[in-house]
């Protein structure tokens, strides 16, 4: 059996069936990013995936009266973001889960509990994830977003899944994930052309 | 009951007027004694030897002595070094009280080392520690008091800061606690306990000397009259010399250091330095710690000042006085508009000890000796009435 390589980022905040929200220290924000793809392993052993849809980063009263002062020696900056209880917030937009070894892209039976394990999946398991039922059905998910930049979202998963998939020899995942996005949005012109601009702009 | 703020009311006309009448008398005082300070700094000889003759007299004493350098110097921002060991602690309590079911007495000191230069984040320690039994009650069998809990925790707090220095010292250290170096101020310790105390504290102030650690208390808004009680005794011992200083027949009350400096200082600029003379009948020897005045601000009309007290041994040494003054400008400078030492601040953040966290020791306590059987007092009635919920 292949060892999975995931890295544990944070721990949940809270959570529904539709989202969650993890919380991390400044300094394991290094590796989670826009639009990657996440997993919580819960106490059954199922998994519940997502897409990372916001990072913010929280303030307090020191920070905004550090932010307002003239200059910050390099150590209280690493102060800081290292040892201040300043947790950052990743917000997850639930795309799938995994139970008895079968993946489903639809939404989960039940949320992730608070302080479950959030972990980074690598590329093997997100293109195992993505080709799932080879129609790209979990972007839905994503088309449903409504207070997010979606086609941020978009690029930035598609980016890095495509590059996952095209690192395994296949070319054609990002063309069918297009070919999807462009059934999935027929009626809704005005946003498809949007997507599709934002698209371009990757090529 | 809330306030009966119709009593409020009818007495604002007269506060108002006391008040103005207090500021008048104020700035009355503060041109004498600023006078007085300029008369004293053409005659600082004749200060020092008015200062020592009080010295001599048995009984109380808190004012300032003029040291080797001019009484209205001041001396500009000196570079800061580039790798520095700057260490503070600061510690809180959960003072006993005999209304509670127990009675324990807990102290919570925060301490964060930085090493400037390195980038590295500071590391960061809570160091919780409950007093023992025999420590909880005076002498005389009475719980110990908020006096005495300061100085047990102004005792850890140094404790700690010595044993979070290295066996040797390769560059600049200073360790900083937030108030007046001197920790034996007030507490009504005797006997036995007060020379354990003493002893401890000498052995403390012994090693950070030999090691050459610069120990610094910083007091921001210090509120003390030590210069303005100097002039004082000054102008009693010219006007009769040789006779005995009396604190009651003191002219200029209410006119702090702070106010006799502040215009004096500018942005980054300390004043001269001065010894802190605090004498008593139970402390005769009352002449080991140091002073100067530095302004913090970066302002030229908003000058803010700190006192800055050190060991005496080192006042007459400019290289580390120089140090010290540099750095905690630098540190102060951090949190601008609102400057104060960010480790002091930090150290705060980390010792703080919150009500529920009172609670919660309590409860461990209590669970603990509930287990052995052992008896518990009760909470006083005065203490389960104030736990009623409120309306």
């Amino acid at each position: 059996m292949k060892e999975m390589r995931t890295i544990p980022i944070g721990k949940l905040l809270r959570a529904d069936n539709r989202q969650f929200v993890a919380g991390c220290r400044v300094k394991e924000l290094e590796t989670p990013a826009l639009g990657a793809l996440v997993k919580v392993i819960l106490q059954d052993k199922s998994e519940v995936y997502g897409l990372i849809t916001r990072i913010s980063i929280n303030d307090d009263g020191l920070v905004r009266q550090l932010a307002s002062g003239v200059s910050i020696p390099p150590e209280y900056t690493a102060d800081n973001r290292q040892n201040r209880n300043l947790p950052v917030e990743i917000e997850v937009l639930t795309v799938g889960f995994a139970r008895e070894g079968h993946l489903f892209h639809q939404l989960p039976p039940r949320p992730p509990l608070s302080l479950d394990l959030l972990y980074l999946c690598d590329d093997d398991e997100l293109v195992r994830f993505s080709k799932h039922g080879k129609n790209q059905a979990y972007l839905r998910h994503i088309l449903r977003l409504t207070d997010m930049p979606v086609e941020e979202v978009l690029i930035s998963h598609l980016s890095q899944a495509r590059r996952a998939h095209e690192a395994t020899g296949n070319h054609s995942w990002y063309r069918e994930a297009c070919e999807r996005l462009i059934i999935l949005l027929r009626d809704d012109y005005t946003r498809l052309s949007t997507i599709l601009d934002a698209l371009s702009a990757m090529e | 009951m809330p306030i009966n703020y119709a009593h409020i009311q009818n007495t604002l006309d007269h506060y108002a007027e006391l008040t103005r009448k207090k500021l008048d008398e104020a700035t009355e005082s503060f041109s004498r004694a600023n006078a007085q300070l300029e008369i004293a700094a053409q005659h600082q000889e004749a200060v020092l030897n008015a200062i020592e003759h009080a010295e001599a007299e048995p009984g109380n004493l808190y004012t300032a002595k003029p040291s080797h350098e001019a009484l209205l110097s001041s001396f500009p921002l000196p570079d800061y070094p580039k790798d520095y060991t700057l260490i503070a602690a600061d510690g809180s309590q959960i003072n006993p009280s005999r209304h509670r079911a127990l009675q324990f007495c807990l102290i919570n000191v925060g301490l964060i080392h930085v090493e400037h230069g390195s980038g590295e984040a500071p590391s960061q320690q809570v160091f919780s520690k409950l007093l023992d039994h025999d420590e909880l009650y005076t002498n005389d069998g009475r719980l110990i008091g908020e006096d005495e809990v300061a100085l047990h925790r102004d005792l850890f707090e140094r404790q700690f800061l010595m044993e979070a220095l290295p066996a040797s010292i390769q560059k600049p250290t200073i360790t900083l606690t937030d108030g007046p170096l001197e920790v034996f101020s007030g507490a009504p310790f005797s006997g036995d306990r007060r020379q354990r105390i003493l002893d401890q504290k000498i052995t403390i102030e012994k090693r950070m000397k030999n090691l050459g650690v610069i120990n610094a208390g910083y007091i921001d808004k210090p509120g003390a009259e030590m210069v303005n009680r100097m002039l004082d005794i000054y102008h009693q011992n010219r006007d009769s010399a040789n006779t005995k200083y009396d604190s009651k027949k003191r002219a200029n009350k209410g006119v702090s250091d702070l106010a006799l400096f502040q215009k004096r200082l500018a942005p980054g600029e300390r004043s001269s330095v001065f010894y802190a003379i605090n004498k008593s009948e139970e402390k005769p020897e009352g002449n080991d710690v140091g002073f100067f005045l530095l302004n913090v601000s970066d302002e030229l009309e908003n000058p803010w000042l700190a006192r800055v007290e050190f060991p005496a041994w080192m006042a007459n040494d400019t290289a580390k006085i120089n140090i010290l003054h540099a750095i905690l400008y630098r540190d102060a400078q951090v949190l601008n508009p609102t400057p104060y030492p960010y480790v002091l601040h930090r150290a705060h953040e980390l010792a703080i000890v919150m009500m529920a966290e009172h609670d919660e020791v309590e409860e461990m306590l209590i669970s603990r000796l509930n287990r052995d059987n052992i008896p518990l007092g009760t909470m006083s009635h005065k203490q389960s009435l104030k736990f009623l919920p409120k309306r």
